[in-house]
């Protein structure tokens, strides 16, 4: 991993590999979140009530605004009976924030590629909405602390504890996305290693 | 043990310690923080501001106690907070913030790599070497409580509203710190009502990650009052012009006495490599051995004692430019807001003797006899964040309670935080030399004459 990047550089280089824009902050918080584990890099991620949640993250879009690489346009105001905001705001590379995009992935090669890897795997592993990707989120975060082998069914188990009203579909698309994106395995290979080394 | 004391604040009134407490306030690690001012220089503008970590340090153990008794800690959990508020700051060098920016520039670090990424805050290291070695604190506490408090300094320990307190967008840092500064410069920005934001905390019982900070709906208004005072006294103290200069000379001051007038004592306070001895020298440093020692006659004709004496005799840098960065050339923007980083050390000093030149081109005298007047062509860029992007602590997630409805969040239920959250921040770049002038008219005339030449020679400066 190539050493002098910062977080801002992350999250500019996540927004491009998503096509230069992403819709509502919570997308946006998971989705960076999601990349920080497939790549292993400590973004500040820390445990919150709607699932792992990084203000530094929130700092680096901020000055991605600053520097106009970045527009944040309000599409509406809501919350959703389960405390989530929608589709607030939108975030998309303003054509200087793509120009810089394509500089970074020039001199960040190395983490230009991974993070291409880490949201093709994100994409793939299914079309979550911003519920279903805080589902997988939480889950996750639970799991990996603990460095407790998971499987899907110990994650649908855990879902339910959340609190947070979710149907048995948004849970089986979260546990089926972490599936694919190969974190349940991750988790068993994690918690083989721990308990090797102990 | 010694007797529990009481000591009197202007801030809370009467602070309370236990025996165990009070004698961490008197191990000379601790007593060292009344000779480092909470505000390095802002004194320079308000005068009163002369007030120390020391005081800062038992108003954040107080308002921790309190926030202890409002969260219903158990014994074991208040005796960590409690004692880790009293060593948060233990780790501050001369100048408070001013030496966390002298050691980041100067850590080595290749061998720190094992400790280190690039996002980490060489302070804390030495924070956590401090507790780590300090023999009187393992003598008060003991290693496993020292690594308990470390740990929940750094990354959290136990429930997260455990860490609410020592650090986030809540802390009780904060909660001292606005009272305080304001107190001391004088200003009335930094002023909320404490007891009301403390009367509506509470906890959220997260199954999943544990027990979170939560307020009341009737918090809401109080948080916000909160929020606008960390937003008025960052305007006008933190981010005060005179107090950014200062800082700003300070910090030249420190590199060029390591670089330019290799002052080994400046070299061994400042050049962290995680070696012992590191720390067993620089708990004997405060500002005033600082100005005493860099400032001293024996190192006339040093750059370090030529900045020390414009300090203490306020003869400062001036600031001859200032503007927006989304006005500076396209070309070097990003670079010019990066360009107080460490990383960026040999970029800077470059563009500073180009922007002396332009100075000098102007015909404007660089005031100062020292052999190379470029080094006092200091460049700044700097952030006037909206009241949302204040810190890294960000207000927007701190859980309401809704009833019997789950949480909402401060951003959704604010008006004022998410009206005032949509005015976007701002960046800034800034220059500063050792110029004169003796009233407002050639003060502006001066930043007319430089203000093309200097954009000129920035846009030079992205080409490059």
């Amino acid at each position: 991993m190539d050493s002098e990047h910062s977080i801002r550089d992350v999250v500019l280089l996540v927004l491009k590999a998503f096509g230069g824009s992403i819709r509502g902050k919570t997308m946006l918080q998971k989705r960076l979140y999601f990349v920080s584990v497939l790549l292993d890099v400590d973004l500040g991620f820390s445990p919150h009530y709607y699932g792992p949640y990084s203000a530094a993250v929130a700092s680096a879009v901020s000055e991605l605004r600053f520097l106009g690489y970045l527009n944040e346009s309000s599409a509406g105001w809501g919350v959703d009976q389960r405390g989530f905001e929608v589709a607030r705001y939108d975030f998309s590379l303003t054509d200087e924030g793509n120009a810089a995009a394509d500089l970074k992935a020039h001199k960040f090669a190395e983490l230009g590629s991974e993070i291409g890897r880490a949201v093709r795997l994100i994409q793939q592993a299914g079309d979550l909405n911003y519920m279903e990707l805080s589902i997988a989120a939480k889950a996750y975060f639970a799991f990996k602390r603990l460095r407790k082998e998971a499987t899907i069914a110990e994650i649908s188990g855990l879902m339910p504890q959340f609190g947070w009203s979710v149907s048995s579909g948004e849970i089986q698309k979260a546990a089926v996305f972490l599936e694919k994106t190969k974190l349940i395995a991750t988790c068993k290979e994690q918690s083989k290693a721990h308990d090797g080394g102990a | 043990m010694s007797e529990p004391r009481s000591i009197r604040d202007p801030i809370h009134g009467f602070i309370r310690l236990s025996g165990e407490e009070a004698e961490i306030v008197a191990a000379p690690v601790f007593q060292r923080l009344r000779g480092i001012r909470q505000l390095a220089f802002a004194n320079l503008v308000y005068p009163g501001a002369l007030h120390t970590r020391f005081e800062h340090t038992l108003g954040v153990f107080h308002v921790s106690s309190l926030l202890c008794k409002v969260f219903d800690f158990n014994e074991e959990d208040t005796r960590l907070v409690r004692l880790s508020a009293l060593l948060h700051d233990i780790g501050h060098g001369p100048f408070s913030h001013v030496s966390e920016g002298a050691l980041d520039i100067f850590a080595d670090r290749d061998k720190l790599a094992s400790r280190i990424t690039s996002e980490s805050k060489i302070h804390e290291l030495v924070t956590q070497d401090l507790l780590r070695t300090d023999r009187e604190l393992i003598r008060l506490l003991g290693e496993k409580m020292l690594g308990k408090i470390q740990t929940l300094l750094s990354a959290g320990y136990g429930e997260p509203v455990l860490r609410s307190v020592v650090s986030g967008p809540l802390d009780a840092d904060k909660q001292d710190y606005l009272l305080r500064d304001s107190y001391y410069c004088g200003v009335k920005y930094g002023i909320f009502d404490l007891q009301q934001l403390h009367r509506e905390f509470s906890v959220a019982e997260d199954r999943i990650d544990g027990k979170q900070l939560m307020i009341t709906p009737e918090g809401v208004h109080a948080l916000e009052q909160f929020v606008l005072a960390k937003h008025y006294l960052t305007a006008q103290v933190y981010n005060h012009r005179v107090r950014r200069i200062t800082d700003q000379m300070l910090v030249r001051g420190i590199v060029l006495g390591i670089e330019e007038d290799q002052v080994d004592e400046l070299s061994r306070l400042y050049c962290y490599d995680g070696h012992e001895d590191f720390v067993k020298n620089y708990v004997h440093w405060d500002d005033s051995r600082f100005m005493l020692m860099f400032g001293a006659e024996s190192l006339r004709g040093k750059y370090c004692h030529d900045l020390c004496q414009r300090l203490i005799q306020r003869r400062l840098l001036k600031q001859v430019f200032n503007a927006k960065l989304n006005v500076l050339p396209n070309n070097c923007r990003e670079l010019i807001e990066s360009i107080t980083k460490p990383t960026k050390k040999v970029k800077r000093r470059g563009l500073e003797k180009k922007l002396a030149e332009a100075i000098q081109n102007c015909g404007i005298k660089l005031q100062t006899n020292l052999s190379d007047p470029s080094n006092l062509v200091v460049v700044n860029s700097y952030a006037a964040k909206a009241v949302k992007e204040l810190s890294r602590n960000d207000e927007a997630p701190i859980l309401v309670r809704k009833g019997n409805d789950l949480p909402s969040t401060f951003e959704n239920e604010s008006d004022l935080f998410r009206s005032l959250s949509s005015k976007p921040g701002e960046s800034f770049f800034a220059v500063y030399a050792p110029v004169e002038y003796e009233n407002k008219a050639q003060k502006r005339n001066l930043q007319k004459k430089v203000e093309e030449p200097i954009l000129k020679a920035l846009e030079e400066f992205g080409d490059g």
